[in-house]
């Protein structure tokens, strides 16, 4: 799932070890997450965007839309 | 100077052709002290050749493991926070794939006229298996949801791998097309195809390549 967490961490001036500390998981995971390789949990994403202060859909990018009825 | 790390599966590939090489000449030459091992049998032969490679593998991980944290290393300051957030899960795993190459090692050479009575392999079997299965609990709580969400895939990855290769093996055996395999195939093969299926999920998820 395309997500906008690189540029939102950019934007804070973390590096992706510091938003890692803050979120309490690996690098790794920071890493996989921003370049699309893994999709994080619900709450991994809900206190990503708590941190950020922004709403899940903002930093995690969903195109689906439901059917018209 | 290039920062560039070969992914894990070139360590993994070199491990294999050396073990292999090693076992070959073993067999081939009969090196003194070694006799017993140009008589092993096929089952042997591979258990054998593939408990080398994973030992192979786990030595060069350990060497590779030691020299990023030897005190005269410097690597970039994101990679230092990497070996320091991964180095102890790293390590245990090492071990482990250590000691089920070892395992996989001591099997093949018990037997009639075998280098090691089943009593002794058995102890030190035993042994091994309790260090791999207490490291494995070790790592659990050091992990985050990355590599735990890996880890369940590489074991739903295994069962399907074990339920096609394995099974599909003891239908064409049960049919009369092919030999059983024999109790140390069926550990061969749990072990490797459990090293395949971590490779294959890692490899889907564009993560063997070392940041």
């Amino acid at each position: 799932m395309e997500n906008r967490l690189k540029i939102v961490r950019e934007a804070k001036g973390w590096s992706q070890g510091e938003l890692a500390r803050r979120l309490g998981v690996s690098r790794q995971t920071i890493n996989a997450v921003e370049t699309d390789k893994y999709d994080p949990s619900l709450p991994l994403a809900l206190r990503m965007a708590k941190l950020f202060g922004i709403a899940v859909p903002e930093l995690f990018i969903d195109t689906w839309e439901p059917e018209k009825e | 100077m290039t920062n560039y790390k070969p992914p894990a599966i070139v360590h993994f590939m070199m491990s294999i052709v050396v073990g292999f090489a090693i076992i070959a000449l073993i067999k081939t030459f009969g090196f003194t002290g070694t006799r017993t091992l140009s008589a092993l049998g096929v089952s042997a032969t591979i258990a054998l050749g593939l408990g080398a490679v994973l030992l192979l593998f786990a030595i060069m991980g350990l060497l590779g493991l030691a020299a990023a944290h030897a005190p005269g290393a410097a690597p970039p300051p994101e990679e230092m926070d990497a070996n320091l957030e991964r180095g102890r899960p790293r390590l245990y795993s090492l071990i482990v794939i250590a000691a089920m190459g070892l395992t996989l090692v001591l099997l093949s050479v018990v037997g009639p006229g075998g280098a090691l009575s089943p009593t002794i392999a058995l102890v030190s079997v035993l042994v091994l298996l309790g260090i791999a299965a207490g490291l494995t609990f070790a790592t659990w709580p050091l992990l985050d949801e990355l590599p735990r969400t890996m880890s369940r895939e590489t074991g739903n990855a295994a069962f399907y791998l074990i339920v096609v290769i394995g099974g599909g093996w003891v239908i064409l055996a049960h049919l009369g097309f092919v030999l059983a395999p024999a109790p140390l195939d069926w550990l061969t093969m749990f072990t490797l195809i459990m090293f395949a299926a971590s490779f294959i999920v890692v490899g889907r998820r564009g993560l063997l390549q070392s940041r």
